[in-house]
């Protein structure tokens, strides 16, 4: 038998090893770190026995720390110094205990970052006829949702597109259905993206990295519901609003018939008191102007009541009354001089009532 | 796609506030501003009547971007 060199023996070996199924390992991990921005290396162990694991930080979807609890999956190799490797294609924290460490592992970094920041946070839009949402079909949020959508407001579309909410592919179609929304929907106003309670691992894709990032950079508002009221992921706090439930999500995104039905006729009844207030004010003008003119013609009246008398009394009659009297000659000639009367002859004296006929016995000259 | 709605409740409800604000803000004359108050009354009525559709659509949309389905 010939022998190989040693290039051809690792060769070998590894051919050997890459015909072996894929490997499931749990562990904890230790002597964790990232090497160039690129390579992840750590050791993977138990009581008993250590393994080194290599993998791309690209395929890291997690945090990972020293004396996490972790399932890796890949496939063993030898390096070509013959150092044994297992190449990690695939790692996920083992356990509520690592799950949770992840989840404040990333919420804390992301939380530096200020992706969590309130100022981030945009209003949703207050009348939304066309929203996205996100979800599974096959999941009680879609039904909760709607119905309760349903129950608030009709007559929006609502564009849904199914993703998985758990499992394997869950976070990048969930990545993909917010930037399917986000880019060939047209007139959006907003993103919902829901999901009923479960365990952390169950919520698992909605505290992936990739997911956060996807809901902060949403171009439209979104709305997160997952969980229950106590389940908290880093999608819901990335959300611009953050809903407690999946019903909670419609119940924010709309506002029921009644109010707005109350703050439509609202408007209404201050559009008609607006004009309301002006008839009246209009009136009560018109009012006045017809009281002002009353008295003017009371006035002219009684102006014209005083004419009358001055006009009465400066009538000749009207003399008479105030005793002053006319006297004519026989021929009717007003008398006005004594010169016009000779001693002797007649003159007729008109009074108010009656006359009186006498004879000029003397007429005095005026000097 | 959403068929583009002959009716917008987001501009018709701005639309019926501004008369509001408007007539609230100023003297009314009522010659000239009866067709700006029939206006908002047709407003009002129908953003109402909007209310009373009970449906909401739903499309489906494929996610297109997903290899993986199901």
């Amino acid at each position: 038998m010939k022998a190989l060199t040693v290039t051809e023996f690792i060769e070998q070996i590894n051919d050997l090893l890459s015909a072996t199924d894929t490997f499931s390992v749990e562990g904890e991990v230790s002597s964790f770190k990232i090497k160039d921005g690129k390579w992840v290396l750590f050791d993977l162990k138990d009581k008993g026995s250590v393994v080194n694991c290599f993998m791309t930080a690209w395929q890291l979807k997690v945090e990972v720390e020293d004396g996490m609890k972790v399932i890796v999956k890949g496939n063993p190799a030898l390096k070509n110094w013959g150092q044994f490797s297992f190449n990690i294609r695939e790692l996920r924290p083992s356990g509520e205990g690592a799950l949770k460490r992840a989840y404040e592992l990333l919420k804390n970094r992301l939380t530096q970052e200020g992706l969590f920041d309130p100022d981030r946070k945009r209003a949703l839009p207050a009348f939304p006829q066309h929203v996205a949402l996100i979800t599974s079909r096959d999941a009680a949020a879609y039904d909760d949702f709607i119905k309760v959508l349903n129950g608030r407001q009709g007559g929006l579309t609502v564009s849904f597109i199914h993703t998985q909410v758990q499992g394997g592919p869950a976070a990048e179609q969930i990545v993909n259905a917010i930037e399917l929304a986000n880019t060939d929907l047209s007139n959006l106003d907003a993103i919902v993206l829901v999901r009923g309670g479960g365990s952390m691992e169950d919520l698992q894709s909605f505290n992936d990295e990739r997911v956060v990032r996807a809901v902060a950079g949403s171009r439209h508002p979104i709305v997160v519901g997952v969980g229950h009221e106590r389940d908290i992921t880093l999608a819901d706090m990335a959300a611009d609003v953050r809903a407690s439930t999946p019903s909670n999500a419609a119940e924010l995104l709309v506002k029921s018939r009644e109010l707005l039905s109350q703050e439509i006729m609202g408007l209404r009844d201050r559009l008609r008191n607006g004009i309301n207030e002006q008839l009246e004010r209009q009136q009560s003008v018109l009012r006045r102007l017809v009281i002002m003119l009353r008295g003017e013609v009371k006035m002219m009246k009684q102006g014209l009541e005083q004419l009358e008398r001055v006009l009465r009394s400066l009538s000749p009659e009207g003399i008479l009354r105030r005793g002053f009297s006319i006297t004519k000659t026989e021929s009717g000639q007003v008398l006005k001089k004594a010169s016009q009367v000779k001693d002797g002859i007649e003159i007729v004296t008109q009074l108010y009532e009656g006359a009186i006929m006498s004879k000029v016995t003397k007429s005095t000259q005026k000097k | 796609m959403p068929e583009k709605k002959k009716f917008n409740f987001t501009s018709s409800y701005k639309e019926l506030e501004k008369i509001v604000e408007d007539f609230e803000s100023r003297e009314l004359d009522l010659e000239k501003d009866l067709p700006k108050f029939e206006r908002g009354l047709e407003l009002a009525s129908k953003l109402q009547k909007r209310l009373s559709e009970i449906e909401n659509k739903v499309v489906e949309i494929e996610n297109k971007f997903s290899e993986q389905d199901n």
